[in-house]
């Protein structure tokens, strides 16, 4: 039994026009949406039909036991403790400090993060204290290695004068302490490269070294360039070994800040020019 | 509460007021609370929705806008927050959701017997509604409890009106038409017992 399917036609007679059912007058009843003419019509026209009436009656006292009161525990305190534990009861202005504060606080500590994670990736030695340290202690523990840094240099610079010998324009390698295992009578490749922190470094290589790269063995400059691992400025011609015994070589330790740009630079710098030999081992 | 004292208040609670929050919240607890309980039949989820949508409401009170009525905002929270816990209820059984409506119909000294009566009803119709499903559920009690209009009930739920008006009509006659299925078992029950 629904209201759909009660019906006014028969409540008529069979020469009046059939009524409209009364399923959807109830239920435009029902929703409040009939003026109070139309209310009267459809009050009028279900009068007569029992199982309308009994329908609109049940219906409307269901829907009134949804308005009826509902025992509701008070909720106030519980509410505004939560309120309060999650975000305080402040003035907006407060409040708008308070978040200001807090962004403020979480931006340095991201900032400093951030800082401090480009430091160690650019000066790797660089740790942080333990400690706080004072500004004054840190300059007092930089001042002699300032001092001496001057005279570091001056020897380095003595070293390499001392090297290169005096008033020859070629480099010659019977001047340079070399290494036992280099025998004279050697054919040796030799690199010059200039580092910041060490100058200018020399860096030997026998013949036979340099001949245990297959891939370069027609390429002096490349196959130097990957056997040394640093940035050539000369690679020499091969020159008889006059003679040496005292190995004294001096290791290239390039700066960490730089090795990081050195793929760049390589790139940026201008290509060598061609050896007549590199031609044709690429023609080949 | 009119229009023009509830934008004071949530002005006066947005400003940090705290007694103007405690007022806001006693004013719209019951109508939150009945809303959840018809939708889900069980007071400790009511009072516990009922509670978390208050303290988003009134923690994010600078986001209300005043073109909307409080109530309607507080009521949108509200359902999200059943919505998303509705997955994690239990079934219950139907005797312990009866019994845990309203009050009056499981106290032992209930009084007087019009009072035993008007409990009996409210479990009724709660179980009955419990029979509708969610939909249906939710427009009968926001038109026939809180007498939301068809566009309001329409827009809080998002979807047209036309669907709103059916669900309406559909869940009516299912409402009656399971008290009326109730109403003879009681008194199959009668007959049977004396």
């Amino acid at each position: 039994m629904t209201l759909g399917n009660s019906n006014l036609g028969g409540m008529g007679g069979p020469g009046r026009p059939k009524a409209p059912p009364a399923g959807p007058m109830i239920d435009a009843l029902l929703d409040g949406e009939l003026s109070d003419e139309r209310l009267r019509e459809v009050l009028r026209l279900i009068r007569h039909d029992a199982q309308a009436c009994e329908d609109l009656a049940r219906t409307r006292v269901a829907v009134d036991h949804l308005r009826e009161p509902i025992d509701v525990p008070d909720m106030s305190e519980a509410i505004l403790g939560k309120v309060h534990a999650r975000r305080r009861f402040l003035p907006r202005r407060s409040r708008r400090l308070v978040t200001a504060g807090r962004l403020a606080v979480a931006a340095g500590f991201i900032g400093a993060i951030g800082i401090a994670s480009l430091v160690q990736r650019h000066v790797p030695a660089v740790r942080l204290a333990d400690e706080p340290t004072a500004v004054t202690r840190i300059v007092e523990a930089a001042a002699p290695n300032a001092i001496d840094r001057p005279a570091l240099t001056d020897q380095t610079v003595e070293k390499i004068k001392a090297s290169l010998g005096s008033g020859s324009t070629t480099p010659s390698v019977g001047r340079l302490t070399l290494s036992p295992r280099i025998r004279p009578g050697d054919s040796l490749h030799y690199d010059l490269s200039i580092d910041r922190e060490s100058g200018v470094v020399w860096s030997i290589t026998s013949s036979d070294a340099f001949a245990s790269i297959p891939s370069t063995a027609n390429q002096p400059r490349a196959g130097a360039a990957a056997e040394l691992g640093s940035s050539i400025v000369v690679v020499g011609p091969e020159i008889p070994v006059v003679g040496a015994a005292r190995a004294e070589a001096v290791a290239a330790r390039p700066s960490p800040l730089l090795s990081r740009f050195r793929p760049l630079m390589m790139y940026l710098r201008e290509p060598p020019k061609p050896i007549e030999g590199d031609s044709a081992g690429s023609d080949r | 509460m009119e229009r023009a004292v509830e934008q004071a208040l949530i002005r006066r609670a947005a400003a940090g007021d705290r007694a103007a929050a405690g007022e806001c919240v006693r004013s719209f607890q019951g109508q939150l609370y009945a809303y959840i309980l018809r939708l889900s039949g069980r007071p400790e989820v009511a009072e516990d929705i009922a509670q978390e949508a208050f303290v988003r409401a009134l923690t994010n009170l600078d986001r209300f806008d005043d073109r909307y009525r409080f109530s309607t905002w507080l009521f949108t929270i509200a359902r999200r927050l059943y919505i998303n816990s509705r997955q994690k209820l239990k079934p219950m059984y139907e005797s312990e959701l009866v019994g845990s409506i309203g009050g009056d119909g499981v106290r032992p000294d209930a009084g007087t017997i019009d009072d035993e009566v008007a409990g009996n009803a409210r479990d009724e119709i709660q179980r009955a509604l419990l029979h509708l499903p969610p939909d249906q559920r939710e427009v009968v009690v926001l038109f026939h409890q809180f007498d939301w209009s068809i566009a309001q009930i329409a827009g809080h739920m998002g979807m047209p009106e036309g669907t709103v008006k059916s669900h309406l009509h559909r869940g009516r006659r299912r409402l009656r038409a399971v008290l009326e299925s109730s109403e003879r078992s009681a008194n199959r029950v009668e007959e049977v017992w004396g």
